[in-house]
């Protein structure tokens, strides 16, 4: 039940955020909120495992540990998928913190060598959106949840 | 730059990139990994005939699009370019990798630029 609830938990989240970006491709809070999500259903997966998910570390392990299994990613033409977009995951958040310092903006203006571009939201959204089917699709197969 | 010119800069950007991280100098080998993609890129935009030079990163991550397009790749090119090589980028400038993370997007950013050298070698090849 509770890993069904954190399920349900990410998918909130990733709606929420979807809506949030509908009105500014670039939102903050739509940033943050795509970390929620990843953070959400990597965690829904290492709790099901046993595993340590208390800390950003935590995750990382968690994220490293699938890749050595070559969880969800079998065909990957890459290595490390997993770490790679939970790292995409840190990027929107610190995207987020990022935008919400509003003092760096106008110090630096519009362009600077940190900001993402409209591109990199576009990616980072897709990518997300199907890793976390990927880890959907794990936190589903393990017993813990059947 | 023509196609040699930015093969033989990508092949010297890896080799400098792997020294730098072998000795430790993680923010200098990040960034040597970073010019190593871009050249690779830019080699490969040659390899398909176009002869204008990339005048962005958005531009790069439209060849990266032809060639997921042609050879169905998914986002297995834009992604570790937009992600992997980009966290390595900003490295250079904010240190903020951690020597675990460092070496996982060193990993990538060579996986990548190998990649990008077959898909060149056969772009080439094919004409």
């Amino acid at each position: 039940m509770q890993s069904q609830y954190r399920l349900h938990k990410a998918r909130k989240l990733l709606e929420a955020a979807d809506q949030a970006f509908e009105g500014d491709e670039t939102s903050p809070e739509g940033a943050r909120l795509m970390w929620e999500a990843t953070v959400a259903a990597l965690s829904d997966v290492a709790k099901n495992r046993g595993w340590p998910c208390e800390t950003t570390d935590d995750l990382k392990q968690a994220a490293q540990r699938l890749d050595e299994r070559k969880e969800g990613y079998e065909s990957s033409i890459m290595p490390y998928p997993h770490f790679i977009l939970f790292g995409t995951a840190e990027m929107f958040l610190e995207q987020s913190e990022w935008l919400e310092q509003s003092e760096w903006i106008e110090e630096e203006g519009e362009s600077s060598e940190f900001r993402w571009e409209d591109y990199n939201y576009q990616d980072g959204r897709n990518a997300l959106k199907k890793y976390l089917s990927t880890l959907e699709k794990l936190a589903q197969r393990d017993p813990a949840i059947r | 730059m023509n196609h040699a010119q930015h093969i033989e800069a990508a092949d010297l950007c890896l080799y400098h990139a792997a020294a730098l991280a072998e000795a430790g100098v993680g923010i200098l080998a990040a960034e040597a990994m970073w010019g190593a993609a871009v050249h690779v890129i830019d080699a490969a935009n040659h390899a398909r005939g176009v002869n204008r030079h990339p005048g962005s990163n958005r531009d790069r991550r439209s060849i990266l699009r032809y060639f997921e397009e042609k050879y169905d790749l998914e986002t297995d090119l834009t992604n570790p370019f937009t992600i992997s090589v980009l966290h390595l980028h900003n490295h250079f400038y904010t240190g903020r990798l951690n020597d675990a993370e460092l070496q996982v997007h060193l990993g990538t950013g060579r996986a990548f630029v190998a990649t990008m050298f077959e898909l060149s070698a056969g772009e080439l090849a094919s004409d």
